[in-house]
Order: C-alpha cells, then structure tokens, then sequence
C-alpha cells in the first residue's frame, strides 16, 4: 500500500473506531465488514481450513471490540487486529484442534466442483502440506505460514507475533527445514514447497 | 508459483458470514456500551481522506444538549490583552487576547466551553479515548485529532491548520481543508492566510497574563499546565512545556462573577530583573549557530505550508526517508513558519522513533534552541544536557556545557 493509500486507512480507521466507542449504530457492523476478509484469509492460511471458522472468527472480533478503547493508534488498526488473531490462531493450535482429517478436503470443497486430476492432486498437496505443519511447533508453524503463505514480510510477522525478527528469522528457517526433510519422502509435498526456501 | 498462490483460501457461504456477522454484532454492543450520553443532532463531519494533508480529523456540529456535568471541578480561564498558552494534558491550546473559557473534565473526556475570543488547539489523535469538544454557542466541534481554531464572537468561525473536514449545518455541507475557514455568518469556506495575523498565536507574547480559577478558589497566574493528575501519562509529560512567561503589570481587568482575577505584582513591588548580559549572551551565541537545514528547504509561507503538508506525510512511511521527512518538518515548522510547538513536537517524535537517525544531531540542537528561545530554564538545561550527552564535542557541545550550567 502506498503511504498516500496507508494515510487515508489510517484516517478512516480513526473516524471507524471513534464511531464504535461511541455506541453510532452500523459503526461495529462497519468495522467487522473492513476486517473480516483480511482475518479469515490469515486464519484460513495459518490453519489450512475453515473448520471452526465461525468460532474463531467470533472469538477474534469479540476480542477486538472488547479492547477497542486500548488502540491507540500508534499501530494502524489492521495490524492491531491481526495481533489479536494470531494471538487466537496460536492458542488454538496450541490446543491441538488444527489437527486436519483425511477427509475435511471433500467437507470444504464446493458441492458443484469439478474434481480434475489436477486440481484433486493440487489439493492433496495442500492436505499434505497442512499435515505436515501440524508437526511444527506453535510458534514454527505461526511464523512459517505467516511468511511464506500469507505474503507477510518478516519484520511484520515478527511484529504481529511480538517476536524479534531474529527469532522470527529463525523460526522460518527451522520449518522450511523440517518441511524439506518430511518432503523428501513425498513427492506430492516435495512439488509444493519447491519454491520455499530450501533447507539452507 | 509461490506457496501463497498454491494455497487459495476457501470463502465461507454468505448464509454462514451473515450469521457470523450478527453474533458478532450483538456480542459488540455491551462490549462498546458507555454511560449514557446527551444526543446531539448529527450535524456530523465525515473525514475527507484528502491525503496530502496531515491523519486528523473534525466534526463539527451543532450540538443542542451539553455533555453531562464535569466529573471534576470546572476549570475557567481568561486572558486580558495578552494571549498565552495553556497546556491541557490532552492538548495544547494557544488562547488569545481577551479570551474566556472553561475546562470541563467528564469520564475521561474534557470539553472546553468557549465564551468569548480565539483558542487554537493541537489535539494528537484520541483513538480510543472519549472525544474532546469544543463548545462556542451552539457550535460543537468534536476533535479526534488535528490542528485547528475556532473563534466565537458575533458569529463562529472555524479554521483548520491542518486536515480536512466536512462541515454540515442546515442541510448543507461545507468541506473545509487546512488552510481554510468555515464561518457560521454565511456558511462559505474561504482560504485564509498561512500565519493569520490575528491568531492567538501571533498576539501571544512574553508578557501575557492569564488567570485560572478552580472551585476551591487555587489560582494560578501565568504559564498553565491543566492537565490530568500528576503521574498520568499524557502529553504534558511527553513534550516540552509551557514556556515560562513573566509576570505582567497590573491591567484594570474586571473579574466575571465568581472568578478572580491575579494580577501581576505592581510596578513599586516588581522584583528587579535579573542580570541580563550573561543570559542574553549566551542565548544570543545559541541562536548565532545555524541549524542546517534539510536539502531544498522551502521559501516563503505559502511554499513552507505546502513543504510542511507533504513532509508530514511522509513522515508517516518508515525509515530513513520518513526519519529525514520528519526532520524537514520539524524545520519548515521551526525556521519557515515560526510554530516552534509544532516544531517541538516533531523533533520528540523523531527522538522517540529514530533515536539513531542520521539527523539526530541537528534534531537535539534544533530542540536546544526553542526550548532556550525564552529563557535558559529547566526544560532548556535538560535539552541541553541530552545534546551534551550524545554530542559532547565541538562548539556546539561547548555551548550545550555553558547552557547546562546557566542559572
């Protein structure tokens, strides 16, 4: 974003978030609406499905207008919020209910989808590649997702997971690892990461 | 293909988002939930992302019902011919000549009740906090964060320094940027000059006089720090104060009931004047070293406003661009527009974000010198001491080691 788009967001969210403390009616609606695409999307890519979505979803925004009055907007508001949500993803991780089954790939995909080979290995891929993250630790699998699925340069997941980018560096460089050593025996995991840094 | 492009991210069904989004909705309401408040008619101000200017924004309205009833006592103050500056904790405020107003602190809110004159305030973003008001008849401004003057006599005007507001009243709506006035006589916008020569600001001296009373009948007479109990972390503690302003002569000023008036010592009891020479000598030497600016420094008012909007910016992005962003603005405020509060406070915020900038030094030096502009006071000596202890060489740092060391 430029610094001229990043100053206008800031701007609203200023105006957004005075609407809300003061109880304007639509002002919350308003604030989930700009929000909630970004979290799901960093939810989705950290945990690799939609199951308990609602819930976690629920449980971020609920923290969110609960300690609204806390921003004080020496951050801007999205990454305020995305600390939130990490913070939620981490714990629910943390708890183990990430674990994906076998068969959650047929309970998200769309009813009316084609399932080509392609596109059946591609999701096999990414079945596999969440399996496989689930071995990580909380903080490996935060950080690695973070960075290298959801786009976030590392001094930003460093500041979302209140790590060090030292630590947040390293952390990368252990999954990457550990990803590459669990892809050797698997080809289908092996095509997807690739890409990913590899095991240096 | 990058891992991000190899995972796509399933969307939830609308059905299941907009039953997310009541619960989340209905969750926020007693998680928001406030003390009652008195409703205003919306008048209400959008804020207009006209993003060349400063992250600020005002509403103003007419407000037909007054917030509730201070939650501590009613602060009034009044100026005579002299303007001067009031530090509210909350924001700074530049009163003019002939001035009267009354603080009023509720539930973590302040309002500030204008009855008469011109009050100009820098107000940092409230995120978060109760709004601040001003209140000029039946005028409200409601300020999240800016920079701007509002003036009450036959009519009320309101000018923005710096942001951009809308202003609806009666149906219509005005839109109002830094560097324009909206006046309630007839509703228009028209451009005012950069440095008003009526301002506050331009009619303070150093020899103002204000007065303050409380309730339990404390007064205080000149520079005024009103800001919340001591130990609060607020703005009076994160920037420089207000500067020391001598007492001034007596002046036949007629106290509006229940307030009293302070004045200045008489002439036969005023105290004599320190020794000047040393004071002025060294203040002088000060001011002889120049402070170099940053490359392509603009000239002239109008030229340095617009310098100072786009630095302002761009100071907002990260790293060393927005580190030499800010120092650009800390001078264009100091050396091309003369608002050393500004200044100051833009050098603060590059030592708290940049303390190894490139341009550390000449932001400590520049601070040295507006802070011992007036007088070789405890704010000067400690500046001083922070530029001694960073820069302790050349004739700067030998400077800095007679300052610290002036009574």
């Amino acid at each position: 974003m430029s610094t001229v788009a990043a100053h206008a967001a800031y701007l609203e969210d200023i105006v957004l978030v005075d609407h809300c403390l003061d109880g304007q009616a639509g002002a919350a609606r308003d604030l989930f609406r700009r929000h909630r695409g970004r979290v799901h999307a960093t939810l989705y890519r950290v945990l690799g499905s939609n199951r308990d979505m609602d819930d976690l979803l629920q449980e971020v925004f609920v923290q969110v207008f609960g300690s609204l009055r806390s921003w004080r907007a020496e951050a801007s508001l999205a990454t305020w919020i995305d600390r939130i949500a990490v913070r939620v993803a981490w714990r629910h991780i943390a708890s183990r209910k990430a674990r994906i089954p076998l068969d959650l790939v047929e309970i998200d995909a769309p009813s009316d989808e084609v399932v080509g080979t392609r596109r059946a290995a591609a999701r096999e891929g990414v079945r596999r590649l969440y399996a496989a993250l689930d071995t990580l630790s909380p903080a490996g699998r935060l950080a690695f997702t973070l960075h290298e699925i959801d786009g976030r340069p590392l001094a930003e997941v460093a500041e979302i997971t209140g790590a060090s980018v030292t630590a947040t560096k390293l952390r990368v460089w252990r999954a990457r690892r550990a990803l590459h050593a669990l892809a050797a025996g698997d080809p289908v995991l092996r095509e997807l990461v690739a890409d990913v840094g590899g095991g240096s | 293909m990058s891992l991000r492009d190899r995972v796509p991210v399933e969307p939830l069904a609308e059905v299941r988002l907009d039953r997310l989004e009541q619960r989340v909705v209905a969750a926020a309401a007693p998680l928001l939930a406030r003390p009652r408040r008195a409703p205003w008619t919306p008048w209400l101000v959008a804020a207009a992302a006209a993003v060349a200017t400063a992250a600020v924004v005002v509403a103003v309205g007419v407000d037909r019902h007054r917030p509730p009833v201070a939650a501590s006592a009613p602060v009034s103050v009044a100026t005579d011919a002299h303007g001067t500056r009031v530090d509210l904790g909350d924001a700074l405020v530049d009163v003019g000549p002939d001035t009267r107003f009354e603080v009023v602190r509720t539930d973590g809110g302040i309002a500030l009740e204008l009855a008469a004159g011109d009050v100009a305030l820098e107000v940092p973003p409230r995120a978060g906090r109760p709004p601040l008001w001003v209140h000029a008849g039946d005028v409200g401004v409601r300020v999240v964060g800016t920079g701007f003057r509002v003036h009450r006599g036959d009519r009320v005007d309101v000018e923005v320094t710096h942001g951009v507001v809308e202003v609806h009243r009666a149906g219509e709506r005005a839109r109002v940027a830094g560097g324009q006035r909206w006046s309630s006589s007839d509703g228009a916008v028209v451009a005012v000059a950069a440095a008003s020569p009526t301002g506050p600001a331009a009619a303070r001296t150093a020899t103002g006089a204000t007065t303050a009373t409380t309730d339990d009948g404390t007064i205080a007479a000149g520079p005024l720090s009103l800001g919340p109990a001591a130990g609060a972390v607020g703005l009076a503690e994160r920037r420089a104060p207000a500067l020391t302003v001598p007492p001034a002569p007596p002046r036949p000023t007629r106290p509006a009931p229940g307030e009293r008036t302070v004045r200045g010592p008489s002439a036969a009891a005023t105290p004599p004047a320190p020794p000047a020479p040393p004071v002025l000598d060294l203040r002088a030497e000060l001011v002889a070293v120049a402070v170099p600016g940053p490359p392509g420094a603009a000239a002239g008012t109008d030229a340095a406003t617009r310098a100072a909007a786009y630095q302002r910016t761009a100071a907002t992005a990260r790293g060393a661009d927005a580190a030499a962003a800010l120092w650009a603005l800390a001078h264009t405020q100091a050396m091309a527009l003369g608002k050393d509060g500004e200044a100051l406070r833009s050098l603060d915020a590059y030592v708290r974000r940049f303390p190894s900038g490139a341009e550390t030094e000449s932001v400590l030096w520049l601070r040295l010198r507006l802070l011992c502009r007036r007088n070789l006071d405890e704010p000067c000596r400690v500046a001083a001491h922070a530029y001694l202890g960073r820069f302790p060489g050349g004739t700067r740092g030998a400077l800095a080691a007679r300052v610290t060391q002036s009574r």
